[in-house]
C-alpha cells in the first residue's frame, strides 16, 4: 500500500521557519514509522534528520509527534495509524534543533535538580560489598515509575509545559517520586523543596496526558499525585521520615576448596 | 514546605466551598425545588443576613472563596512564563484586590448583620 | 541557542494537543469555569455589598439585573459552578492520591491510574448533569412562573 509521508523540515542555516516535505512510501503490514523513515533516508531523501538507536523501545531517542500525538517512532506501526497520510513531526514544548530532533539540555537540566539518585548521610560509610535490604512490597511502590527512559513523550502531552517554560514537567517529577519512595533513600525532604518551589509539582492539574502517552506505562501523573499526598501527609507532620534501609552483610558461602580467592578491594 | 501548605490551604477551601456554594447555589438556582419563596427580595436576603449562622456561613465562604479563586488565578498566571519581576508584581497585585474583596465583603456581612 | 525553534503550543496547547481522554479536556474546563467564576465573584461581592445599606439601594440594584439577559448569564455560572465543585472534588480525591489504586507493573497493553479513576469521572459527570437539569427546570419557571 502507498502512503503520503509529510515530515517536518527545519534547517536554521536556510531559514528560521519550518516546512514540510512530502514523499510517497510503500507500506507493508508490521512496518513501524522508524522503519518508514529510515526507506526515506536510504532512498527518497538523505536530508532528513531525525535520532534514533534502539529501533525497539528502550533508548527513547526516536520520540515525535506522529499524527499529531506524541509517540516513538519505533514502537508505532504505520498501518494502526494511518492508511492515508503520516504527519511527522518534532516533539512539540521541546526546542526544535532540527527537522524532527528536538534539544534535550532543558529536559536533562530539570530531571537533574530532582536529584535522581539514592541520597543517604552515611554513603561514605556503606560498604561496597554488602547490600541494602528491600522487600519486594518496598520494591513494588516505585517499580512502575523507575521504568521512565526519558525519551521527552510526556513533556509534549503536558498542558502546562505548554506555556511555563521553568515547569519541572512530568518527567522529573515522577522520578522525584521514584527516589523519594525508595525505602533505601533518605533525600526525601531535599527531593520536596526542589519539586515543591516556584514552578514545581503545584502546577500539575491532574490532565492525565502524560500518563496516557508514556509508552513505557510509567503513569508520571500517578506518581506525583502520590508524591503530593506524601508532601501533604509530611507537613502536617502525620508521616514519620524513616531512617533508610540499612545494609545486609555480604551472604556467607562456604566456597569450594579449589576456587582462588578474590583480589583485595581496590577502594578503601 | 510552605508551598506545599498553601497548597493544602487551596484544597481544603475548595472542599468547604464545596459544601458551602451547595447550600448557596440551591437557594438561589433551585430555590423552586427547595420551596424558598423570592430569595432575592430586600426581606429575605435581610432575614438571612441577621442570623448569626449565616454571618459564619457568609465570612467563611467569603474568605475561602477569594483564596480559592485567587489562588487559582494565580497559579494560572505563573503558567504563563512572564519572568521572575512579573511574577513578583501579580503576587502582591492579586493579595491586595484579595485584601479588599475580603475587607469589602465582610464589611457589608457586619453592617448588614448589625442592621 | 538563538538557533532552537521554541516548539511550544502556548495557550492553544491547554485546550487541544491531539487525541487524549477526557481528564484533558475536563482540566481545561476546570480552568475555563474557574476563570469564569473568579469573574463573576469579584463583581458579585461589590453588588450583593448594597444590602448593607438599605431596601432602596438593594432593590436599585437587583432591578438593574433581573432581566433575561442576566438570568441566563447567571444559569451559565450555575452550570460552571455545578461543573467545577463535581469535577473539582474528584481532581481532589486524585490529587490525594485516592481512589486511584497502587502501583502496578507496567505489563502491555498498559493500565494507568487515569483509567481506575474514571468511575469517578463519569459518577461526578452524571451528578453535574442531573443538577444542571433541575436548574434548567428552575429557570424555566422564573420566565413562566
Amino acid at each position: 500500500m502507498k502512503i503520503k509521508v509529510k515530515v517536518s523540515r527545519f534547517d536554521p542555516d536556510k531559514s528560521p521557519e519550518r516546512y514540510f516535505s512530502e514523499y510517497e512510501l510503500e507500506v507493508s503490514e508490521g512496518m513501524t514509522v522508524l522503519d518508514g523513515l529510515i526507506w526515506l533516508k536510504e532512498n527518497a531523501d538523505p536530508t532528513i534528520s531525525f535520532r534514533y538507536s534502539c529501533r525497539m523501545g528502550v533508548c527513547g531517542s526516536c520520540a515525535m509527534m506522529i499524527n499529531s500525538y506524541p509517540h516513538l517512532a519505533c514502537h508505532t506501526q504505520i498501518l494502526e495509524i494511518t492508511k492515508s497520510v503520516l504527519v511527522l513531526e518534532p516533539l512539540c514544548n521541546h526546542a526544535n534543533v532540527r527537522d524532527l530532533i528536538c534539544d534535550f539540555s532543558a529536559f536533562f537540566e530539570k530531571h537533574r535538580t530532582i536529584k535522581p539518585h539514592l541520597l543517604r548521610e552515611d554513603a561514605e560509610k556503606l560498604d561496597l560489598t554488602g547490600e541494602i535490604s528491600q522487600t519486594p512490597q518496598e520494591l513494588e511502590s516505585y517499580l512502575q515509575f523507575s521504568y521512565c527512559i526519558k525519551c521527552g513523550i510526556c513533556v509534549a502531552a503536558c498542558p502546562t509545559c505548554a506555556t511555563d517554560k521553568e515547569y519541572l514537567g512530568p518527567q522529573a517529577l515522577a522520578q522525584a517520586y521514584r527516589y523519594t519512595q525508595d525505602s533505601r533513600d533518605a533525600g526525601g525532604d531535599k527531593r520536596i523543596e526542589a519539586a515543591a518551589e516556584g514552578h514545581g509539582i503545584h502546577h500539575c492539574h491532574y490532565a492525565g496526558a502524560c500518563s496516557e502517552a508514556c509508552p513505557k506505562g510509567v503513569d508520571p501523573a500517578f506518581a506525583i499525585q502520590l508524591f503530593r499526598k506524601q508532601m501533604v501527609l509530611r507537613s502536617l507532620g502525620l508521616k514519620e521520615t524513616r531512617p533508610p534501609a540499612g545494609e545486609m552483610p555480604p551472604m556467607t558461602l562456604n566456597p569450594k576448596p579449589n576456587i582462588p580467592k578474590p583480589p583485595e578491594p581496590t577502594i578503601k | 514546605m510552605n508551598s506545599v501548605r498553601c497548597w493544602f490551604l487551596f484544597l481544603l477551601a475548595g472542599l468547604i466551598l464545596f459544601f458551602i456554594m451547595a447550600a448557596h447555589m440551591a437557594t438561589f438556582h433551585l430555590s423552586h425545588f427547595f420551596g424558598i419563596h423570592e430569595p432575592l427580595s430586600y426581606d429575605s436576603v435581610m432575614a438571612r443576613s441577621q442570623q448569626a449562622l449565616f454571618l459564619i456561613f457568609y465570612l467563611i465562604g467569603l474568605s475561602a472563596a477569594v483564596y480559592h479563586g485567587l489562588y487559582g488565578f494565580r497559579r494560572i498566571l505563573m503558567e504563563l512564563s512572564l519572568g521572575r519581576s512579573l511574577e513578583k508584581l501579580v503576587t502582591a497585585g492579586l493579595c491586595v484586590a484579595g485584601s479588599v474583596m475580603v475587607l469589602v465583603g465582610m464589611a457589608a456581612t457586619v453592617m448588614a448583620f448589625l442592621q | 541557542m538563538g538557533r532552537l525553534r521554541d516548539n511550544r503550543l502556548g495557550i492553544a496547547g491547554w485546550g487541544y494537543a491531539g487525541r487524549y481522554g477526557f481528564e484533558r479536556y475536563a482540566y481545561f474546563f476546570q480552568r475555563l469555569t474557574g476563570l469564569g467564576i473568579l469573574l463573576y465573584f469579584s463583581l458579585h461581592i461589590f453588588v450583593t455589598a448594597y444590602r448593607a445599606f438599605g431596601e432602596q439601594a438593594w432593590t436599585r440594584v437587583m432591578s438593574g439585573v433581573d432581566k433575561p439577559f442576566f438570568k441566563l448569564g447567571e444559569y451559565m455560572l450555575f452550570m460552571a459552578v455545578a461543573y467545577h465543585a463535581l469535577n473539582g472534588l474528584r481532581v481532589l480525591f486524585s490529587e490525594l492520591g485516592l481512589f486511584m489504586g497502587k502501583p502496578i507493573r507496567p505489563v502491555y497493553p498498559y493500565e494507568t491510574s487515569l483509567k481506575r479513576q474514571r468511575p469517578l469521572f463519569f459518577i461526578v459527570m452524571a451528578l453535574a448533569g442531573v443538577i444542571i437539569v433541575m436548574g434548567g427546570l428552575d429557570l424555566i419557571r422564573y420566565f413562566r412562573p
